[in-house]
């Protein structure tokens, strides 16, 4: 940015809004008097931060982004819901994300090293852990969860309530209307957001899940074993959950697998419908759980 | 007087209504008019000859009233574009002015709609009102949306194409036909999967009309044509004295009749 340029005409950040010294604000930004912006973050121009929003260090906003605006729930009252990111995201031009809904948990979350591209939307009550990758355009409906490292891609739309395994690949254009697992490549089968089904193993996810070539064979096995025919998915599920040998990754898959067939339509996350979700909690900044309902009805852990 | 940010750029503040709102870099151009208790937000544009209603609500990157998106007519001034009262219009969405033809329409949007972040109206499309249309939804030019109808994301409507009262548009769904009412469609070329009862309890029909409507869809709509034929709409007209069902069998005559299954093309 070019110091010689009187940015303060050019730029609205409201009184209260905590902006790092360290952070850089480009030319028709506007910060809301809730925000806070942490060192070595950038805004390129043109960006929103609105609402009770915290960004943490190093993250890079490109132009047009509009974060921490209110969620497009008719549940929502207007009463003041959180949005906490992470350090060192980027998230590229356009890209929307919304606080959270009373019902919902009060919290959108997103961790670190995250990657959102162009125009993707990031919607209320959503988590996202760390090293995801959103490609351009990606709608996450509210309330849902993306594990570590998975990766979506282009024009993906994701169902309210769904959780998106650890490093896990949905394919472009696929409609997620139920649970990714862990490790999983799901997608649509071949034409144009048609149903979609487990395609098979995303390698790389295997290779960034930092699995040893024993455990990545087990789960090839496992995962040609489940998902060759999904009619006998939960009878096969709890077959292998009682063999004691189980490797950590395979284990995992196959429990990811019985909580999402608990949940309805093959959704975990319905189980936290109406209820705060337990990943809230301890995300939640310190000033919002002072203003909290003490800790009940919460959903199964 | 209206609430101005000192940062943005309105070009005609007499068309603002007393308590309009205006938040810092939007630019509003000069034969817009706004109502009362309108919000417009900070980075929004408002351009072309738009007149918004009251108690609207316009969210940061929105860009209303811009020229449409056709090469041929590009010196041309483009059409009208009017917005009715209680609208939310969020993040990035995209509203074009109508069409430079002299008949041309205008884009109308009625009252109480949601367009969700990133919506596309294209010029001369017509929303009737109360609709909800989630991300994504984009309405081709000359399409017609009628009251209470739900769209899913990544909705294409195509050019002429109307979607019916109360229906609900799955993920992805393109309506290149006219969409019946009280429908729940999806897929591309759509199919009518079956009657939006849950849209339409919400919205207080009775079991009556519900069951009804149930009914006349097993007869009509059984996936192998594109529309109805004319014994199954006879034979539902005569069955049903309901004025749901009325309607419906209306509505899918228009289309039949309508060149590409699109009675706009026709009616204008």
């Amino acid at each position: 940015m070019d110091e010689t340029i009187d940015l303060t005409v050019t730029r609205e950040i409201a009184d209260g809004a905590r902006v790092d010294p360290g952070a850089r604000v480009g030319p028709f930004c506007a910060i809301g008097p809730e925000a806070t912006i942490g060192p070595g973050t950038v805004l390129e121009a043109h960006v929103t931060v609105a609402g009770h929003t915290t960004i943490g260090s190093d993250n890079l906003i490109s132009h047009g982004c509009v974060i921490g605006t209110t969620p497009q729930d008719l549940k929502y009252s207007g009463q003041p819901t959180y949005l906490v990111i992470g350090d060192r995201n980027r998230f590229g031009p356009n890209v929307t994300v919304h606080v959270g809904t009373e019902a919902g948990g009060y919290l959108t979350y997103i961790g670190n090293h995250n990657d959102i591209g162009c125009g993707a939307h990031v919607a209320h009550d959503c988590y996202l852990d760390d090293d995801t990758q959103l490609g351009p355009r990606v709608m996450l409906a509210g309330h849902i969860r993306v594990e570590d490292g998975a990766v979506i891609e282009e024009m993906v739309g994701v169902h309210h309530f769904t959780t998106i395994g650890r490093c896990s690949r949905v394919g472009a254009r696929t409609p997620v209307r139920r649970d990714v697992p862990p490790f999983i490549f799901f997608t649509s089968t071949g034409y144009y957001a048609s149903p979609a089904i487990v395609k098979g193993v995303h390698e790389a996810g295997l290779e960034a899940g930092g699995l040893s070539e024993r455990e990545k064979v087990q789960v090839r096995q496992a995962v040609s074993y489940l998902f060759e025919d999904e009619q006998a998915l939960a009878v096969k599920v709890d077959q292998m959950l009682t063999r004691g040998d189980l490797s950590g990754p395979v284990r995992e898959l196959c429990r990811f697998c019985r909580k999402s067939l608990q949940g309805h339509f093959g959704r975990f996350r319905e189980t936290f419908r109406g209820k705060m979700p337990p990943e809230a909690r301890p995300r939640l900044p310190a000033e919002a759980l002072a203003e909290m309902p003490p800790e009940e009805g919460e959903g199964p852990g | 007087m209206a609430n101005i940010s000192p940062k943005a750029v309105v070009l005609n503040p007499a068309g603002l209504a007393g308590d309009v709102q205006v938040g810092p870099f939007t630019f509003i151009g000069p034969e817009v008019s706004v109502g009362a208790g309108t919000t417009v937000g900070n980075n929004v544009t408002i351009t072309g000859r738009t007149r918004i209603g009251a108690r609207c609500d316009f969210l940061p990157g929105c860009i209303i009233g811009c020229p449409p998106n056709q090469g041929s007519d590009a010196d041309a001034p483009a059409g009208p574009c009017a917005i009715g009262d209680g609208n939310v219009i969020r993040e990035h969405v995209i509203i074009e002015a109508g069409g430079p033809a002299a008949d041309a329409p205008g884009t109308v949007i009625g009252e109480n709609n949601m367009l969700m972040v990133g919506c596309q109206i294209a010029h001369d499309a017509e929303l009737k009102g109360e609709g909800i249309f989630a991300n994504c939804t984009r309405f081709e030019h000359h399409a017609r949306v009628e009251k209470f109808v739900r769209t899913s994301a990544f909705t294409n409507v195509m050019p002429f194409a109307t979607v019916g009262a109360y229906t609900f548009t799955t993920g992805y769904a393109c309506v290149d036909r006219d969409a019946p009412p009280y429908a729940i469609v999806q897929g591309y070329p759509f199919r009518v999967r079956s009657v939006n009862t849950e849209n339409l309890r919400r919205c207080g029909f009775d079991q009556h009309s519900i069951e009804a409507l149930k009914q006349a869809f097993r007869v009509l709509f059984d996936g192998r044509a594109e529309f109805p034929g004319a014994d199954q709409l006879r034979s539902v007209e005569r069955s049903f004295d309901d004025q749901h069902v009325r309607y419906l069998v209306d509505s899918i005559r228009r289309s039949s009749a309508s060149p590409a299954g699109r009675h706009r093309r026709r009616d204008g």
